[in-house]
């Protein structure tokens, strides 16, 4: 899946100032083969790219073409069927639902592909100890593992592309590490490329390339 | 799960006054138009709508036709306009008999009656316009026995007016019928011709004394003094499509015809019907307006209260039209559920205001009229389908 940005940008940072090396009003390439860091300070636009990729906003100027294709003419049949099979994303807000369990926050989505066995998606828990958790609310979790449930149901669904949007910001070193290495093995099997916002500098994946903004 | 997040907010009460409005404007709109169907199979004395029914109507005999002679008859004119009315299927002049005649009975089967004679008259229509066996209502030429129709009113005056003053016993029906009597004409050069006459049968339809059309024809031409002129008929008869409408009796009026007022009390109660079916068919349809309204902003509310899990699962990949089908198929139940309580709502009590009727003597069809339930059905469907639309454009707007 090749994503190529023309021209692009948002509507509401018109007005802002762009240093040398943003990815705004340039030809950017997206190959859904590498692993992109995207690093900048909050308010740059971090989320609004991963939301333009996911097709979550089409407020900008110039074109984004997925696959040769302009994406503002995607139908929205063809947008869920992307969002089931080609894109995955931990959104930053989580969007997690808050009066369902850890579990079924997770099967919600799983039972759209039915990717995962209910026994995978345990033993994902268990290695991101929150195991103990999932019968319980999401409403009444921590952050953190929030953020790891999360994490467990972006990857319910095959995906060539993950858009991982500040995904450990919550997660002690330890749980950030394991929640890396599982990402990276989702990213294997599904032979699929990710994209990362952090704040600074991220030594989480073994990045193949970056995206300034 | 899916339900779970999609019905987060539903509020109960809201609900129940839809479902509520809903019910009372549909039984409302249903009951009206039944009772409506029930009373207009009363007043037309039986269940057939279709079943014609007949108007005698004649001009107005005022001072002016007395001083000034000449009854104006219908012209070809008045003839054509009739037919256009809305509701006459066929119109008709009475023909009357142009000649002398005299009817004189007794002895024979009427033993023990006094012979008697009287100045007469006949008239005659088509032989569709009359309710008699067609082998009980022929007269060729040659034939000398001639059947007549006599109003029924005729043996009742005679059996409870005429009969009790001269001590005379009362007849039915099946007595007179066999009586024969003669016919006595007197043509235009003072000759006497007799036939014999013979009661075919009683009718309520058209007050007159009918004898076939084919006789009347015969004996006018035969018999009757040269035509002054073109004779116009004096009396129409209509047969209309149902009861007679209020636009019939309207345009009586304006033309200046009469008619019996009896054909017409119907129509006048038939319109009043009419009017008041129409303001209880529109409380119903306000009622089912409001109703619709409710349950839109119902849909509308609770697709705007769960706009956070709509987004997220329409984000996380589902899609709209899915979201949108399970909301529909709630709909769909609830406005069922709405139609089904509404039909043995209408139907119980129309059971017991059948017997209640039929415990007076008016006889109505049974169960219910196919247009109410076609009616009922249509709305429900009005309902689902107004309510998917504003889901689906509700979702849409979502997931964009």
């Amino acid at each position: 899946m090749r994503i190529e940005f023309k021209n692009v940008l948002p509507i509401p940072l018109a007005d802002t100032p762009l240093s040398a090396e943003s990815c705004w009003k340039k030809e950017t390439l997206i190959d859904s083969g590498q692993r992109y860091l995207v690093e900048a300070p909050s308010g740059t636009g971090k989320t609004t790219l991963i939301n333009i990729i996911y097709g979550a906003r089409q407020d900008y100027e110039g074109v984004v073409l997925m696959d040769g294709k302009d994406i503002k003419c995607f139908s929205l049949d063809h947008w869920s069927m992307l969002r089931q099979e080609f894109l995955s994303a931990v959104f930053q807000d989580l969007r997690l639902f808050p009066q369902l369990t850890a579990l079924e926050n997770i099967r919600v989505k799983n039972n759209l592909k039915s990717t995962l066995k209910e026994r995978e998606i345990l033993s994902m828990a268990e290695e991101l100890d929150v195991a103990h958790r999932m019968n319980q609310k999401c409403g009444t979790l921590s952050l953190g593992q929030q953020q790891r449930i999360a994490i467990i149901r972006s990857l319910a669904q095959p995906f060539r592309l993950i858009l991982l949007d500040e995904p450990f910001s919550h997660l002690d070193e330890v749980n950030a590490k394991k929640a890396c290495i599982m990402i990276e093995n989702a990213c294997l099997k599904n032979e699929a490329g990710l994209l990362l916002t952090s704040l600074g500098p991220s030594s989480y994946f073994n990045f193949t390339g970056k995206i300034s903004i | 799960m899916l339900n779970r997040l999609l019905f987060a907010h539903q509020k109960p009460a809201q609900l129940i006054v839809a479902v509520f409005g809903a019910l009372i404007g549909l039984l409302l709109l249903l009951g009206a138009l039944q009772l409506y169907f029930d009373f207009r199979a009363v007043l037309n004395g039986n269940s057939d709508l279709s079943k014609p029914q007949y108007l005698v109507i004649n001009k107005e005999v005022n001072l002016l036709n007395t001083l000034f002679g000449g009854q104006k008859g219908f012209t070809e004119n008045e003839f054509a306009s009739l037919r256009e009315v809305k509701g006459v299927r066929d119109v008709a002049p009475l023909t009357s008999s142009q000649f002398p005649v005299s009817v004189s009975m007794g002895g024979g089967v009427m033993e023990g009656m006094p012979g008697m004679a009287t100045e007469f008259f006949f008239e005659a229509v088509p032989d569709n316009f009359v309710d008699v066996d067609a082998e009980d209502w022929q007269w060729h030429e040659g034939d000398s026995l001639v059947p007549i129709i006599l109003p029924r009113d005729y043996i009742k005056l005679y059996n409870f007016g005429f009969a009790p003053s001269q001590g005379l016993p009362q007849m039915t029906e099946g007595i007179v019928k066999l009586a024969r009597f003669n016919i006595n004409i007197t043509d235009k050069s003072g000759r006497r011709i007799v036939y014999q006459g013979k009661l075919a049968a009683f009718s309520e339809r058209i007050n007159t004394i009918l004898a076939p059309q084919s006789f009347i024809d015969f004996a006018n031409e035969k018999f009757a003094a040269a035509k002054k002129g073109s004779i116009e008929p004096n009396r129409v008869i209509i047969q209309c499509e149902g009861p007679a409408t209020a636009e019939l009796a309207d345009y009586f009026a304006e033309n200046g015809y009469e008619t019996s007022a009896e054909a017409l009390r119907n129509s006048k109660l038939n319109s009043f019907l009419q009017v008041l079916m129409y303001i209880v068919v529109a409380v119903g349809l306000v009622i089912i307006i409001l109703a619709m309204f409710v349950f839109l902003l119902y849909s509308q509310l609770l697709v705007s209260k769960s706009n956070y899990e709509l987004e997220t699962l329409i984000r996380i990949g589902y899609n709209y039209k899915t979201l949108g089908k399970i909301y529909v198929k709630y709909y769909a139940m609830i406005y069922a559920g709405i139609f089904v309580v509404c039909i043995p709502a209408l139907w119980l009590p129309k059971m017991w205001f059948q017997s209640y009727m039929q415990a007076k003597g008016f006889e109505l069809p049974p169960g219910l009229s196919s247009t109410v339930i076609v009616t009922g059905l249509c709305f429900t469907f009005l309902f689902l389908a107004v309510n998917t639309w504003s889901v689906f454009a509700g979702l849409k707007r979502l997931a964009k």
